[in-house]
Parts: structure tokens; C-alpha cells; sequence
């Protein structure tokens, strides 16, 4: 980044937000198929036992 | 390397229109989808699209755009936080759709897409929350404001969480239905306030930009990364709609044995 930009007021930095940022989206949409995987299985145990509990 | 500027510009009567129609013709689809239009393995080639398409467009987004000409890399956040918020307003305009629907004709796959565009919206306001703050960290100097925007936003996300919440209290079923779409067509209220927050009232957010208002390759990577979670957001809310039809096929009461004639 040149002097001018720094001065002119431009954000200087900031790597560590984006890494983050990109890293909340893969943690929770991620996060969210691993959810709705699991709660299909559950359910194909309990119609495999015939209902619920 | 080039830089780039976002300028703030109204949004113009054809580009209205466009959304309009772009809008309708998505939401015919996503019901076609998750009425069973499409084979699951079709289903799941739009998955692993939108996967494959969320991969190459964080690429873009973190190595070869440019870097924003105020925001510096910062700007880069752009790329996750605009299409959550894209698709957090589209999945959220479906679920008030899907209730209507449910109210007017009573069938049993319109709750099932309401719950799971509600939940799914859910999910994508949680990532627009937690990407906006950090993005406004590092521009504005504070994680959370209590700016208009940023007010509306949250009681949008907290409006379709007390709907899930309420929905989950209900053991009837045609209860919990009727509830849960009267409740989703309340909180979409709080979504179109928080559309028009930056117009209504003073706001350090910027207003809604178009493609007029944004550099060419930026766009490009914009739209590339908003169709990358449309796919994505279309195969969470149908495999969300079929586990609430599973999950409501296996709660159900056994069906009274008929009349035996004497």
C-alpha cells in the first residue's frame, strides 16, 4: 500500500477478518449439512424401528 | 493492479423488475425442486454445484479480484457477506410465499417448505450477522453499532427464530402449521424494514448497490459467489423439506382401525 492510499484514508491490513470470515461461512453452512445429515439418519433409524420412541 | 470504488446509486425501475421476475421464477423453482421435480441425484449434482462453485468463487474472492480501492482486502469480505444477504431476503420472501400459499390451500408440502426456508434463512442471517461484524470492525472501528440496518437486520433473524421456536412448542399439527405461517408472514414485516432501513432512516451502512454501481470484476465475482449460495440454499431447503415430511410421517398416529360391520 502506497503512502498516498494510507493517507487518503484507505483500510491498510485486515487479512485476518477476511480469513475469518471465509472460515465462519465454511463453519457454518458446513455445519449445517453435517446437521441435516444426521437428523435424516436418525430418522431412517426410527422408521426403521417402526415410529417413534 | 487496478482499484476499485462502490458508489451508492437508487435502485432503477428495470432493475425492480428484473429482480421481480428473476424472483418469481425461483421461487416456481424451488417448490418444483422440493415437490419432487428433480431426481435425487439431480438434487444433489445442484449441491455439489453450489459446493463446487462456493470453492472457485472464495478463490476468486481471496487471490485474483482486485483489491477494493477504500477497503483495501477488507473488501474482500464482500464476496461472503453480500450473497448471505442476498439469499437471506430471497429465502426469507419464500418462506412468506410458502405460508401464503399454505393458508390459501391447506396442503401439507407448502409447511414443510415453510419450515425449511425459514430455517435455512435462519442459518444464512446467522452468517450475515457474524461476516457483517467483522467486516465492520476493521471500516467502521466497532464490531456492532446500534444502526438502523443493523437493528432491523437482527430483529429480522430473531422474528424467524421465535417462528421456529413457536413451532416447536406445538404438538398439533394443523395448529403448528397455521401458526407457523401467520408467524412467517409477521416477521417477513421485519425483512422489508430492514431492506428500506438504509433509505428510511440516517445509517452508516451503505445503501443497496447495482451492477451500474460496482467495477466489472467485482461483479462478476459478486454474482459468481451469489449463485454459488443459491445452489446451495435451493438443496438445504429441500433436503430440509423432506426430513419435515419424514419427520411428520413418522410422528403421525396410527390410523384408527376401521369399522368392523357387527
Amino acid at each position: 500500500m502506497t503512502p498516498e492510499e494510507i493517507g487518503g484514508g484507505v483500510v491498510s491490513g485486515g487479512w485476518t477478518y477476511v480469513m475469518v470470515s471465509y472460515a465462519a461461512t465454511w463453519i457454518l453452512l458446513g455445519g449445517y449439512a453435517v446437521s441435516l445429515w444426521r437428523r435424516h439418519l436418525a430418522t431412517t433409524r426410527e422408521e426403521a424401528q417402526g415410529g417413534s420412541p | 493492479m487496478e482499484l476499485m470504488r462502490i458508489k451508492d446509486l437508487p435502485i432503477t425501475a428495470d432493475l425492480a423488475g428484473f429482480a421481480a421476475v428473476v424472483g418469481v421464477i425461483a421461487l416456481g423453482a424451488v417448490a418444483w425442486v422440493a415437490r419432487g421435480g428433480l431426481t435425487r441425484r439431480w438434487e444433489h449434482l445442484v449441491g455439489l454445484l453450489g459446493l463446487w462453485m462456493v470453492i472457485v468463487g472464495q478463490y476468486m474472492g481471496l487471490v485474483s479480484s482486485p483489491r477494493e480501492r477504500m477497503m483495501g482486502e477488507v473488501g474482500r469480505i464482500l464476496y461472503v457477506h453480500v450473497p448471505s444477504a442476498w439469499l437471506t431476503m430471497l429465502t426469507f420472501t419464500f418462506t412468506c410465499a410458502f405460508a401464503t400459499f399454505f393458508l390459501f390451500s391447506g396442503k401439507r408440502h407448502w409447511d414443510h417448505l415453510v419450515e425449511a426456508t425459514a430455517e435455512v434463512g435462519v442459518v444464512l442471517s446467522i452468517l450475515l450477522q457474524a461476516t457483517g461484524m467483522l467486516f465492520a470492525k476493521p471500516t467502521w472501528g466497532v464490531f456492532w453499532d446500534w444502526d438502523p440496518r443493523l437493528v432491523s437486520t437482527t430483529v429480522m433473524m430473531l422474528s424467524f427464530m421465535g417462528v421456529l421456536t413457536l413451532r416447536g412448542l406445538l404438538d398439533d399439527v394443523d395448529r403448528r402449521a397455521t401458526w407457523t405461517s401467520v408467524g412467517s408472514i409477521l416477521a417477513t414485516t421485519s425483512m422489508i424494514v430492514t431492506y428500506f432501513s438504509v433509505r428510511w432512516w440516517r445509517s452508516i451502512h451503505q445503501m443497496q448497490s447495482s451492477p451500474d454501481t460496482v467495477a466489472d470484476p467485482m461483479v462478476f465475482v459478486l454474482r459468481w459467489n451469489a449463485f454459488a449460495f443459491l445452489f446451495l440454499t435451493v438443496w438445504f431447503v429441500v433436503q430440509r423439506a423432506r426430513l419435515s415430511a419424514r419427520r411428520e410421517a413418522l410422528d403421525a398416529p396410527p390410523a384408527l382401525p376401521e369399522e368392523v360391520p357387527a
